[in-house]
């Protein structure tokens, strides 16, 4: 769909006309559900989310003014709507849980090692293993942006105005990201092949 | 000369492919020289390309459930405006047997209730031919037929009892035309507890031939639902009597196309050998019954296809249902 196409359905929704909001649903959905599904975890609530997302979107649609592509507006949506419920949910687990880990730790990034450049079929899948399952553990902002860069594409602008952040937080909090994904990697006692070009290191 | 800080801050940009041709000529050219830094570098892009790859596809059914809550929301009005209910003296008017137009279902109903509330809009035409096609109905119809002409009026007796809406905001005034779920909330509001059917029909259908429920979507007569048998039916009189305060109506709404074909239909209710008032005809009745976003929601077999809204919960339904299967067992 052009950027034409789109905005023409947009001001018919904005007109009241669901049938080109279901359009713009049909469009974006696999977008949208993808995201919250690797925020969230599940397909039941990744599908509640993706759901609450389009009809909040529906229903504030005559916000959306075309500065930015539908898409975007739409994973601004999701993203809110997806750590809205994750952090509610922590809040029923933990009482005095702070999500929120933008701080630099204080440590240096632990060195990673040859694990990271598998050689290896079987390397390079336990390496994907391990990163889904790093992914999960990272706090949730972190996980959001890495999923919004990696996974949906997205570029550091757009990440800005998806995440309303300056361009320079993206790119520190991206790099944090990673760095904390790296550490949780390397304690991930799963994650322990032996790379081809190294013996020393082991289980 | 820049430290390894300044260098880490930007092997992320060239990971994504932002940073400018300066900044990555410069990086390249320190990690020649920089073990750590390469291995930090190696180590982002090794996670990068291990991310997970592929789209899944979301649910058939997730774009036919935006739309449908997006549908209802629009037919029940986004923000309820508050008002007084009042109740319709539509009744005062209308005979005896006038009544009884209102408790033909199906098509006509709507039909006439469409033209009592927007008498110019031009439904008088197709109420008019539904109407002259059954000539038990004619002579109801002369007498609703002075109000084609007339604005709807309301008359401000007393409140509902148990109002829902917030009191306090203004009340309808005269001569404004009611939106149609307003008035069929209303209409069904003057009898028994918001059912589905107004009190005519509901005996009818009390005394239907035979009541049946099937799991699921059925089409009776259909060759594609040919051998399915009913979950339950030869229901009793206390069945039949819950069931009947378990259809209740709290909104109309309309289905697209889409919604309707890809939504999940818990079960289907069939009353068979239902009499027509003043009349030796019997008909059938099938009722779906869906269970959405934990709402419950009703279809009666009629075109064009309008569901209502219940505000029965949905749990309760269910338990009626496994009552029924159980006990059939």
């Amino acid at each position: 769909m052009t950027r034409e196409e789109e905005l023409y359905l947009v001001q018919e929704a904005q007109g009241g006309d669901t049938a080109s909001f279901e359009k713009l649903v049909l469009s974006n959905q696999t977008r949208v559900y993808n995201l919250a599904l690797r925020m969230v975890g599940n397909e039941e609530d990744a599908s509640d989310m993706s759901q609450e997302a389009f009809i909040k979107a529906y229903n504030s649609i005559d916000g959306f003014r075309g500065d930015s592509r539908f898409s975007v507006w739409l994973y601004r949506l999701t993203t809110n709507v997806c750590l809205d419920f994750l952090r509610s949910k922590s809040r029923k687990q933990h009482d005095s849980l702070t999500y929120q880990d933008d701080e630099d730790d204080g440590r240096e990034l632990d060195i990673p090692d040859e694990r990271f450049s598998p050689d290896t079929l079987a390397e390079k899948k336990e390496l994907r293993e391990a990163v889904r399952r790093g992914l999960e553990k990272l706090p949730d902002d972190y996980k959001v942006i890495l999923l919004l860069r990696e996974i949906e594409g997205l570029s550091y602008e757009e990440i800005s105005l998806v995440l309303s952040l300056e361009t320079g937080t993206v790119k520190s909090r991206i790099f944090r990201a990673r760095k904390k994904l790296c550490g949780i990697l390397l304690s991930d006692r799963n994650f322990s092949y032996v790379p081809s070009s190294d013996n020393s290191k082991g289980v | 000369m820049p430290d390894c800080n300044y260098y880490m801050s930007i092997i992320s940009e060239l990971v994504d492919g932002e940073a400018s041709p300066q900044q990555a000529e410069q990086l390249h050219a320190h990690m020649e020289i920089c073990p750590e830094c390469r291995r930090v570098y190696s180590a982002f892009r090794g996670i990068s390309d291990a991310m997970p790859e592929g789209l899944v596809e979301p649910p058939a059914k997730l774009a036919a459930g935006i739309m449908f809550i997006i549908n209802a929301q629009k037919e029940i009005g986004k923000t309820p405006a508050p008002q007084k209910i009042q109740k319709l003296h539509i009744l005062r008017y209308l005979s005896a047997a006038a009544c009884l137009v209102l408790a033909i279902f199906g098509a006509a109903r709507f039909g006439l209730l469409d033209n009592l509330l927007f008498p110019s809009s031009g439904n008088a035409d197709n109420y008019a031919l539904r109407a002259g096609a059954d000539s038990a109905e004619s002579a109801e119809n002369d007498a609703a037929a002075p109000f084609q002409e007339n604005q709807l009026i309301i008359y401000d007796d007393y409140v509902q009892e148990e109002s829902a809406l917030d009191e306090g905001s203004g009340s309808v005034t005269e001569n404004q035309p009611m939106k149609f779920t307003e008035l069929t909330g209303l209409l069904n509001s003057n009898f028994a507890s918001n059912s589905l059917f107004v009190e005519s029909e509901m005996a009818q259908l009390q005394e239907a031939a035979a009541i049946s429920l099937y799991e699921g979507k059925f089409v009776p007569g259909s060759s594609e639902y040919a051998g399915r048998a009913p979950l339950a039916d030869a229901l009793d009189k206390k069945s039949r009597e819950t069931l009947f305060e378990l259809m209740t109506a709290d909104a109309l709404m309309e289905l697209s196309d889409v919604s309707a074909e890809n939504l999940d239909i818990f079960c289907t209710i069939v009353f068979t050998g239902v009499k027509v008032q003043n009349s030796s005809e019997t008909r059938d009745l099938i009722v779906t019954v869906w269970i959405y976003d934990d709402i419950l929601y009703f279809r009666l077999s009629s075109e064009p296809p309008i569901i209502y809204r219940s505000d029965t919960f949905p749990i309760d339904f269910q338990e009626f249902f496994d009552g029924l299967v159980n006990a059939k067992r």
